[in-house]
Formats: structure tokens, C-alpha cells, sequence
């Protein structure tokens, strides 16, 4: 697989992060300095990840809770 | 989804990448209180309310950012 180039001071959305390849390109975003916010559904499970990831240089990851089968959430 | 768009929006001030990875296919037909079938809303709506709510702190990143999404709702069913 290639490798991410450095994202060192990025931010980067990712939605469905909380498993699968969601999870997955989450987590090699953070490894390749991006700070990464993550969309999901449960709130334990979205900490959990977000606590797994490489910390970003400058500032946390952070983890926002949605439906995203919801318009108004 | 517009919800959480204007939480990150007032949050960030420019967004360089957004993974819109989230789908799911629902087996048994469900309606959500917009009245849209669960699995077209979220396959479908979510990729354009949560790329339209972000839209002004995509626009801000310094290079152009890249939305990254799945093609798998084009594809046949499987025989």
C-alpha cells in the first residue's frame, strides 16, 4: 500500500470512522500528521477511535456525534 | 448532518480533506422522520448536506481539498 505523503497541519472529515476501512483511513490519516475529526453514531466507540489515533502535532482529534441518516442532527 | 456541519464549521476554520466514508445498506425498508428511505439518505443525501455544510471551510483550505466518496450505490447487484 502506498504511503500517505505528510499531512502535518491538515485537518481532515472523516464520517464512518468508527470501523471498516473508515477506520482505517482515519487512523492513517493521523498517522500521517493530520489532525482528523471524525463523524459517527455512538459516542463511546467515537472516543475509543479517536483515542487509538497517532496525536496530531498541534491541537487534538476530535470526535462529533451525528446521524447521518438525519437531516436536522 | 446540517447539525454537525455547522458544529465543525464554527469549530475550524478551513477543512483540507473530507472523507464522506459513511454508508450502510438497511435490509428491512425504514423511513426517517424527513421522510426519506434510511439507506438512500444516508448513501445518498448525507454526501451532499454534509459536502454543502462544509462547503465555505473546504472552499478556505489553502489547496484545493479533496472529497473522497464511495461509487458502490452505482453498482449492479450481484447475480
Amino acid at each position: 500500500m502506498s504511503e500517505i505523503r505528510n499531512l502535518t497541519g491538515k485537518i481532515a472529515v472523516v464520517t464512518g470512522a468508527t470501523s471498516g476501512i473508515g477506520e482505517v483511513v482515519a487512523h492513517r490519516l493521523a498517522a500521517a500528521g493530520a489532525r482528523v475529526l471524525i463523524i459517527a453514531r455512538d459516542l463511546t466507540r467515537a472516543a475509543a477511535t479517536v483515542a487509538s489515533f497517532p496525536p496530531p502535532a498541534s491541537g487534538e482529534h476530535d470526535a462529533h456525534l451525528a446521524d447521518l441518516s438525519s437531516w436536522p442532527t | 448532518m446540517k447539525r454537525v456541519a455547522a458544529e465543525i464549521s464554527s469549530r475550524e476554520g478551513a477543512i483540507d480533506l473530507l472523507v464522506n466514508n459513511a454508508g450502510a445498506e438497511f435490509g428491512v425498508r425504514q423511513v426517517t422522520p424527513d421522510g426519506l428511505e434510511r439507506t438512500f439518505a444516508l448513501n445518498h443525501m448525507a454526501y451532499f448536506v454534509v459536502t454543502l455544510g462544509l462547503l465555505d471551510r473546504l472552499i478556505a483550505a489553502p489547496q484545493a481539498p479533496r472529497d473522497q466518496y464511495s461509487l458502490a450505490h452505482a453498482c449492479p447487484p450481484q447475480a
